[in-house]
């Protein structure tokens, strides 16, 4: 196991009187490429702020690099950070942003010169060293932002919603060119997203923040797969939840009694115990034809997207419930496998099933 | 140096600063308004009184606001200041509404030339200025001139040294401090919302009255601001202007003091002028805050 | 909807009104008779009269002196005043402090000028300082007026700044000195400028607080406008309000080229 590049231990923070962080406890590891998901107003920034230093913990103990952090002001710190609106000073050019912390440093001139040239390059900036930020497109402030982070080689980057103030289309491809750059220089990036989806393209692990306190951390695959709480199957991607009461419970499984239909899915509970079948949209099958057996729920399909390269059916079931399902546009046909109305029977393998209390 | 020794001295050079030229003399000067008159360096009596380090008298008391109040200078004064005051705002308020929406409406890149042309005699001295018109109303100035060759009049226009040159000469000095908050509150007004009045139906004088000039309150308000309160102190233009009869409570107040060399009678009309300018900007705020509210 | 062309004429009316004075100034600045209202030809005389003329001299340069030194004490004042509040926690002390600053700009001059004058008289009296009134108390007057205009200026300068700017050279490993010297003073640099020449013309302009606060021997430029206009019409002061407000256009059309160059 690498070492921790940061170890956050029972963190609280609250702003008058308001908590806004409570009890955190997390452990980044070197090179790591970390992300902090959650909606607005979950304590993910205070979180990224407390790291930087611009706040102070009310409680418990921030460690970076071995150091603790208890006291040391933002400018002893060994991270640097990337700010929303990137915070390029509009008087300095490019390439004198990249040098002002080196400057502080009292690194010679030649040195800094180097450097910054080096930070240019990787960033790909190099003809627009001469340039003020004011001159600059949205992709390119966001890269000399970056350059300015790297160039003190700090043991921490911290991003603070790095795409934000990017149009949709440039957003991808800026996250392609972050995660290259972060393999390439091999720092611990700490950001922090509102966005899933960039969450999941980019991160190695991913800490899911509600409410001031985290829900879970794993990697997106664990997190979207099998996710700890009901909490976080709703806020990562799109999940149906059956409620039920376990009806027997064996090393196999569980079977659990859900309005008349029989669920199965994988865990232990006692006999008795009311949970949630997790299932997300692209688990389930949707035929036409009545099957034996379990996880199987009659429903009418009471509205269709077509998206292209999938369709989302949206069915009813008898209780009103309705059941979000995601199916490939497999078949190269005008006319959709199902209609609007069609009665149709729902099915899904017993392991794709997830059991939340 | 530390953070907090930076702060403090951010804080308590200015600090000072203000408590000793700010708030002291206007202390100093409601102690005054309280003390007697004689005559004498200075030309009042200390309010308290000390014979070998003992308090033997406390000579204070509303002798000159009674005087005041009493020779009927206060409500001549007062009366006059307001109503002068007053009527300077509304003019400046017709006349710079309309300034100020043409200004806004027109192309983005001629804005900025026509607001400068209202900005530059703010800029030049206004003893000048108002030394201009002087030339201009005078009994035997250039406008009688022109009126008496043109063969218009027969007789003089008698324009200076009566109220209504002080008033010309305070719209003419204010109108740029009413202009330019209105344009800045115009020219944020969406275009598309005098469409959409239109389009609704609303004619000209009724998206004004319904549309425009509420949204335009914040404006009237601060400019009127601007306008009503160095006017109703203005003591230049009345000396000037307005000759021996202005009353305006600013000359009133020279007057007292430099004239009669009765200091407390200066300083109790000065705490007069002082309460008439805090009192309507209290009222302002209040409203400020209320329309505020309305937005919110 | 038709643009109604009544606004529009109003405002040829207004531009009409503010500046036919400034035009009949000029105009006969450049008249040769001694009478301001009959034209006599052209002539300079007025100016080379004017450049003669001790008084105005004397006076004009110590109003630039006085102008000069309050405005730079103001903009320093001033600015400190502006960085505190708008970094502070908003504490009692602090919005008392932020009151303080709003009152110079609501007083009428004459009850600035009185105030003051009656402290000076009382601080003489008490502490024996100041034993003379004159350039130095006016400065002091108008330094303390300039300062709560100064610190309007710079707070809404500040209140624009990204304060993720200061954070930002912070964590690149600048000290509050260094962050203040290096990034908050030159983003302030356009509105200190702007704050500067504010207090400068608001020196140059006033008479009413100068006045009550002066002593003897020392006489503004406007103070001496002031005495020469109630003694009646020179044809002198037409050609000083030109030289004014050339300068002042001159200025204004400077600093206003420099601000689109800027953008």
């Amino acid at each position: 196991m690498t070492a921790a590049a940061i170890s956050v231990e029972g963190v609280a923070k609250a702003f008058a009187g308001q908590p806004a962080l409570a009890g955190i406890r997390l452990d980044i590891q070197s090179g790591e490429f970390f992300s902090l998901l959650g909606p607005s107003g979950c304590g993910k920034t205070t979180l990224l702020r407390l790291l930087a230093g611009f706040e102070q913990a009310d409680q418990g103990r921030i460690v970076i690099a071995g150091r603790d952090m208890a006291g040391v002001a933002p400018y002893d710190r060994p991270v640097n950070m990337m700010f929303q609106s990137y915070a390029l000073f509009p008087h300095m050019t490019v390439a004198d942003n990249i040098a002002f912390g080196l400057k502080q440093l009292g690194m010679g001139k030649g040195k800094i010169a180097e450097r910054v040239g080096e930070m240019l390059a990787l960033v790909r900036m190099e003809r627009l060293a001469k340039r003020k930020p004011h001159h600059l497109s949205g992709g390119e402030r966001q890269r000399a932002a970056l350059a300015r982070c790297l160039a003190r080689r700090p043991v921490v980057v911290l991003l603070d919603e790095p795409m934000a103030a990017l149009d949709k289309r440039l957003r991808e491809q800026t996250r392609l060119e972050l995660v290259e750059i972060q393999k390439r220089v091999g720092t611990t990036f700490v950001m922090v997203t509102h966005d899933q989806e960039e969450a999941m393209a980019v991160s190695s692990r991913i800490a899911v923040m509600e409410a001031g306190a985290i829900l879970q951390v794993g990697t997106p695959r664990e997190i979207y797969e099998f996710p700890a709480s009901r909490a976080v199957a709703r806020f990562i991607g799109t999940a149906n939840l059956f409620e039920g009461v376990v009806a027997q419970s064996s090393p196999s499984g569980l079977s659990i009694d859900c309005e008349g239909a029989k669920l199965a899915a994988p865990g232990n509970f006692p006999v008795g115990t009311k949970l949630g079948v997790m299932v997300r949209p692209e688990k389930i099958a949707i035929g036409t034809a009545p099957l034996p057996g379990d996880n199987l729920l009659p429903g009418q399909v009471a509205e269709i997207s077509y998206l292209g390269g999938v369709s989302e059916y949206r069915v009813r079931l008898g209780s009103g419930q309705i059941v979000v399902v995601a199916a490939v546009n497999q078949r190269h046909a005008v006319t959709a496998p199902v209609a609007l109305g069609d009665k149709v029977t729902l099915s899904w393998h017993p392991t794709d099933g997830v059991a939340l209390p | 140096m530390s953070l907090q020794r930076f702060q403090r001295l951010n804080f308590g050079l200015p600090f000072l600063w203000m408590a000793l030229f700010v708030l002291l003399p206007v202390a100093i000067l409601l102690m005054v308004s309280l003390s007697e008159s004689r005559i004498g360096v200075p030309p009042y009596k200390p309010l308290l009184e000390w014979a070998e380090g003992r308090l033997v008298g406390v000579n204070a008391g509303f002798a000159s606001y009674g005087q005041l109040i009493e020779d009927g200078t206060l409500a001549l004064t007062v009366v006059e200041s307001l109503s002068m005051a007053g009527l300077t705002t509304l003019i400046c308020l017709l006349l710079g509404w309309p300034m100020a929406w043409a200004i806004a409406r027109t192309r983005p890149e001629g804005r900025g030339p026509l607001l400068l042309l209202v900005m530059v005699p703010f800029w030049t001295s206004f003893l000048v200025r108002i030394y201009a018109w002087m030339t201009i109303l005078g009994d035997d100035g250039l406008l009688n001139s022109l009126l008496l060759g043109l063969g218009l009049i027969e007789t003089p226009f008698l324009i200076m040294n009566t109220d209504r040159a002080v008033l010309i000469g305070m719209v003419y000095a204010y109108l740029p401090f009413m202009v330019l908050p209105l344009y800045a509150v115009l020219e944020r007004l969406d275009p598309a919302l005098l469409e959409a009045a239109g389009d609704l139906g609303a004619r000209p004088l009724r998206i004004f009255f319904s549309v425009l000039l509420p949204l335009s309150m914040p404006g009237v308000l601060a400019g009127s601001a601007l306008v009503f309160m160095p006017a109703l102190g203005e003591y230049v233009i009345p000396d000037l202007m307005g000759g021996g009869g202005s009353a305006m409570m600013g000359k009133m107040m020279w007057d007292i003091f430099a004239m009669t060399r009765d200091w407390p009678g200066a300083a109790a009309l000065a705490v007069v002028l002082l309460a008439s300018v805090a009192l309507p900007l209290a009222l302002l705020s209040r409203l400020k805050r209320r329309l505020e509210g309305d937005a919110a | 909807m038709k643009q109604s062309r009544f606004p529009f004429a109003l405002l040829l009316f207004g531009y009409a009104f503010l500046y036919a004075p400034i035009a009949i100034l000029v105009t006969y600045s450049f008249n040769e008779s001694k009478l301001v209202t009959v034209w006599g030809g052209f002539s300079v005389r007025w100016y080379g009269e004017l450049l003669h003329d001790a008084a105005f001299v004397d006076a004009a340069r110590l109003s630039f002196e006085v102008a000069a030194i309050s405005a730079t004490l103001s903009l320093l004042l001033g600015t400190l005043a502006a960085v505190s509040l708008s970094r502070g926690q908003g504490c009692l002390t602090q919005s008392f402090f932020a009151f303080l600053l709003g009152v110079p700009l609501v007083l009428p001059d004459v009850v600035i000028g009185l105030a003051l004058l009656l402290a000076f008289v009382a601080a003489a009296d008490v502490v024996g300082w100041p034993a003379e009134r004159g350039a130095v108390t006016i400065v002091i007057a108008h330094a303390t007026i300039a300062t709560a205009y100064v610190a309007v200026v710079v707070r809404a300068r500040l209140g624009e700044l990204d304060r993720s700017l200061e954070e930002a050279a912070q964590d690149l490993g600048a000290r509050p000195l260094s962050v203040f010297l290096r990034i908050t003073l030159p983003l302030l640099f356009p509105a200190l400028l702007a704050g500067w020449l504010l207090a400068f013309t608001l020196s140059l302009d006033d008479v009413v607080v100068a006045q009550f606060v002066t002593g003897p021997g020392a006489t503004t430029l406007p103070m001496e406008i002031f005495s020469s206009v109630r003694l009646g019409l020179s044809p002198k002061i037409n050609a000083l309000g030109t030289l004014l407000v050339a300068a002042a256009s001159a200025a204004v059309w400077i600093a206003w080229r420099l601000s689109l160059r800027q953008k």
